[in-house]
């Protein structure tokens, strides 16, 4: 009687403090999932995965990189967006496929509320790229040989597709539009010679020898090819960029959040953070979760005005 | 090669769980009615909590343990833990009536090993060059040779390459469900929030593979179980070894078996069965008294075991070189790979060759760790192979709901592996090929996609007589069609 009125009760609420408690203050007690939009060995990817393996190191628990690719970085922002806030499920994202994304294509929903961001990484450097060997080193000589003919261009993502549609209109070019599933596919594209000209969100940088910059899409010349001119030197009324940003479904809980902002501090210091930057010429841009979030609020204000001028995708 | 992977691969951890991979494949493959494909497919959910590098060394110890404990059953029970163990069993069972059974399975065993050890330096002397061929590969290349592999497998899956071709279209049919790749517009989600990020393959696998495969044992309990019963009333462990002899008459069957399953395996689609009865075949027309075929002769083991064996390792070829499964355990690593963030195909030599000498190494050491798990496990799998199924297929489910669950994004991953558990059951049953319409399922996205590009690229008809290799493969393709339709036509009148 006594047992079942008083002991029960007290050993259920107690058990069930303790799990709930537990189960928090034991974060991470499985491998951590970590989603990326595009194909393995593009920009976000190869960041991404660095990243990975120093949160793995940090938290002590195996942390996978899922690749999964499609509109720009979009279908894997949607589907983080919808899924638990436990912390398992982390996706590393440019931002701009948020950002930019949103405004350029009315299939991808996704808002910037829609996610809690743990912080900013690294900087991309947006760029137009080309083969080694095409007959062009600049955007004006670029369009100049594209006259007269349809001039072939990677649709790495929306934005970007909206980004070419606006200098072909601006410029009377005939675009045809090759889609690929991130920087890994528009690498091959383009050091296969089957493509003239993609955009880039800077892993071109791994092959300086094969792939040469036509123009920054970015507000400044990029470190690596001070002397190529930005779109807006060029007089394309167009600054874009984006930032290595990690995000977790909106409501993580604080503890959480904390944990993995600690981790991504360290992540910013690392060695192996740094050697990757070297690298790839992704410069580091360490953001708190607070500070990432006044970034992407921001960014999406710029693109809204700047979608209206290029238009959509 | 870089001599310091060795280091990398040769810790505690990794020989332990290929030990583990190799001995679970084992256990599996010696129990009737269970294959490497469900063994692999259901495993595929614990390597996820393994590194890259570990996860892919267990899974393919797996596929070569099963490969080689499928031969024990054959030996023992006269039901080849699979069907390409069957020629196995036509002089395995003959001996083991005889007593001889220990000689046969330690025949069994050193085959498999040595076929097995030579189609894994084939692969690693083969796929590297090949893969380098194949970066020149643009998206007009690959959608032909995706067409022609895919085509190719759909020929030889079963009697009917009409039904070949229609599983495989639907395999490819299946994975468009989901938000595309260019403008996220979502197709065949009938609705389902959860079907927008598509259907993932762990689910789907599981359903086709293990779940309809136990459907179809649950028809053949009554076979199995009179089987076993006869074995436990005769069973003979005294140990026997191999006389030079012996040795003598089969090392030319196991040479043969070994270069026929490393060439079979390569190609898309023929599998280990066409390479055990091919080898087999060879083996009875080679020998000086084929009489003796059927009725107990070690060399018929030597040369189907060897041949069964090695086709897995040269399976993986297409797969590393090319990004194309060939064979269902192809189909399914590819989705182990990219759990793991790895995206197989010629690209991997070039940013990963780290992992993919790792994966080498581990092969090997996969190989020497059969032989030693083989021979000194020999006694215990033979008495495994007396476990009711009634015991191994509720076990068997049970794992699956578990790997469903966990990889296939919860409730509706249970429910996705049931509906195609079904489907996989009807489709065994009404020979549509169902590694067809996985592999088809696996390569969608990428055909889709080079497709595009391809479609984008070439603005004119005119401009495709510029990618001769491509034509090759279209003509090619056709010529399978007819070829084959040709030659089934005529069995059909036999």
């Amino acid at each position: 009687m006594f047992f079942s009125k008083y002991i029960r009760p007290l050993i259920m609420v107690l058990l069930f403090v303790t799990f709930s408690f537990s189960s928090q203050a034991d974060y991470p007690n499985k491998p951590i999932k970590l989603y990326i939009g595009f194909k393995a060995g593009g920009g976000t990817d190869t960041v991404g995965r660095v990243f990975a393996k120093i949160l793995s190191d940090q938290v002590g628990q195996q942390v996978n990189v899922i690749n999964k690719p499609g509109a720009g970085g979009c279908v894997a922002a949607m589907a983080v967006s919808r899924m638990k806030a436990d912390g398992y499920n982390l996706l590393m994202d440019p931002s701009s496929s948020i950002t930019w994304g949103r405004h350029t294509n009315p299939k991808c929903t996704i808002k910037v509320p829609d996610l809690t961001y743990v912080g900013m990484i690294a900087q991309f450097n947006f760029g137009l790229v080309a083969h080694k060997d095409a007959p062009y080193n600049t955007i004006e000589e670029f369009v100049k040989w594209g006259k007269g003919r349809t001039v072939s261009y990677v649709l790495l993502s929306p934005g970007a597709k909206a980004l070419m549609k606006y200098i072909a209109k601006e410029s009377g070019l005939k675009v045809k539009y090759v889609p690929a599933k991130g920087g890994a596919d528009m690498i091959n594209l383009i050091l296969g010679k089957q493509v003239d000209l993609s955009f880039s969100g800077g892993i071109h940088s791994r092959h300086p020898d094969k792939i040469k910059l036509i123009a920054s899409v970015a507000s400044y010349r990029h470190a690596a090819n001070p002397n190529v001119r930005t779109l807006k030197e060029s007089g394309y009324n167009f600054e874009g960029g984006g930032f290595h940003t990690v995000a977790a479904p909106k409501g993580l809980p604080a503890n959480i959040l904390s944990k993995l902002e600690a981790a991504m501090k360290f992540a910013s210091t690392h060695a192996a953070m740094k050697d990757i930057s070297n690298k790839t010429k992704f410069p580091i841009f360490y953001k708190t979760s607070k500070q990432a979030l006044e970034v992407m609020k921001n960014q999406d204000k710029n693109y809204g005005n700047l979608t209206k001028i290029t238009g959509k995708m | 090669m870089n001599f310091d992977v060795i280091y990398t691969v040769l810790t505690f951890d990794n020989i332990l769980w290929i030990a583990f991979g190799v001995l679970l494949g084992y256990v599996v493959g010696v129990i009737p009615g269970l294959g490497k494909g469900t063994a692999v497919a259901v495993s595929i959910p614990i390597t996820f909590y393994l590194s890259p590098l570990t996860g892919i060394a267990y899974l393919i110890g797996i596929a070569k343990g099963s490969t080689a404990g499928s031969a024990v059953s054959a030996i023992l029970l006269n039901t080849p833990g699979e069907p390409s163990s069957a020629p196995t069993a036509l002089d395995g069972y003959p001996m083991s009536r005889q007593g001889k059974a220990s000689k046969a399975l330690k025949m069994g065993l050193f085959a498999s090993v040595i076929g097995d050890f030579f189609s894994t330096l084939l692969l690693i002397f083969l796929a590297a060059p090949l893969a380098e061929y194949a970066l020149l590969f643009g998206p007009v290349e690959v959608t032909s040779i995706l067409l022609f592999s895919l085509t190719f497998i759909a020929a030889l899956s079963g009697n009917s390459i009409i039904k070949g071709l229609i599983a495989g279209a639907m395999g490819v049919l299946v994975s468009t469900v989901g938000m595309e790749v260019e403008t996220a517009t979502v197709r065949f989600s009938f609705g389902f929030l959860e079907l927008y990020d598509g259907l993932s393959l762990i689910p789907v696998a599981i359903g086709m593979l293990a779940v309809a495969e136990m459907l179809v044992q649950l028809g053949s309990l009554e076979t199995i179980e009179n089987q076993q019963k006869l074995l436990k009333e005769n069973v003979k462990t005294e140990v026997q070894s191999i006389s030079w002899k012996e040795w003598k008459m089969s090392f030319p069957s196991i040479m043969r078996g070994t270069f026929v399953g490393s060439i079979i395996g390569i190609l898309p689609g023929l599998g280990a069965s066409v390479a055990s009865f091919l080898s087999y075949g060879l083996a009875k027309k080679a020998a000086k008294d084929p009489s003796r075929f059927g009725k107990g002769a070690i060399e018929g083991i030597a040369a189907a075991e060897s041949a069964d064996n090695a086709v897995v390792p040269s399976s993986l070829v297409p797969l590393f070189a090319l990004g194309i499964p060939g064979s269902v355990i192809a189909a399914i690593l590819i989705g182990a790979f990219i759990i793991q963030g790895v995206t197989p195909g010629p690209l991997m030599f070039v940013q990963q060759p780290e992992l993919v000498h790792g994966i080498y190494i581990s092969m090997i050491c996969a190989s020497l760790l059969l032989l030693f798990i083989g021979y000194y496990g020999q006694k215990i799998f033979s008495k495994i192979s007396l476990i009711s199924l009634r015991i191994v297929i509720p076990t068997v489910i049970f794992f699956c709901c578990v790997g469903a669950y966990l990889q296939g994004g919860g409730i509706i991953g249970i429910w996705l592996m049931l509906i195609f558990g079904v489907l996989g059951y009807l489709a065994k049953k009404l020979d549509f090929s169902f590694v067809t319409f996985l592999i088809g399922f696996v390569v969608g996205p990428q055909f889709e996609l080079s497709m595009r590009q391809a479609i984008a690229i070439t603005t004119t008809y005119s401009e495709l007589l510029h990618h001769p290799i491509a034509i090759i493969f279209v003509l090619i393709t056709f010529i399978t069609i007819w070829r084959i339709a040709v030659s089934k036509g005529k069995m059909k009148k036999i």
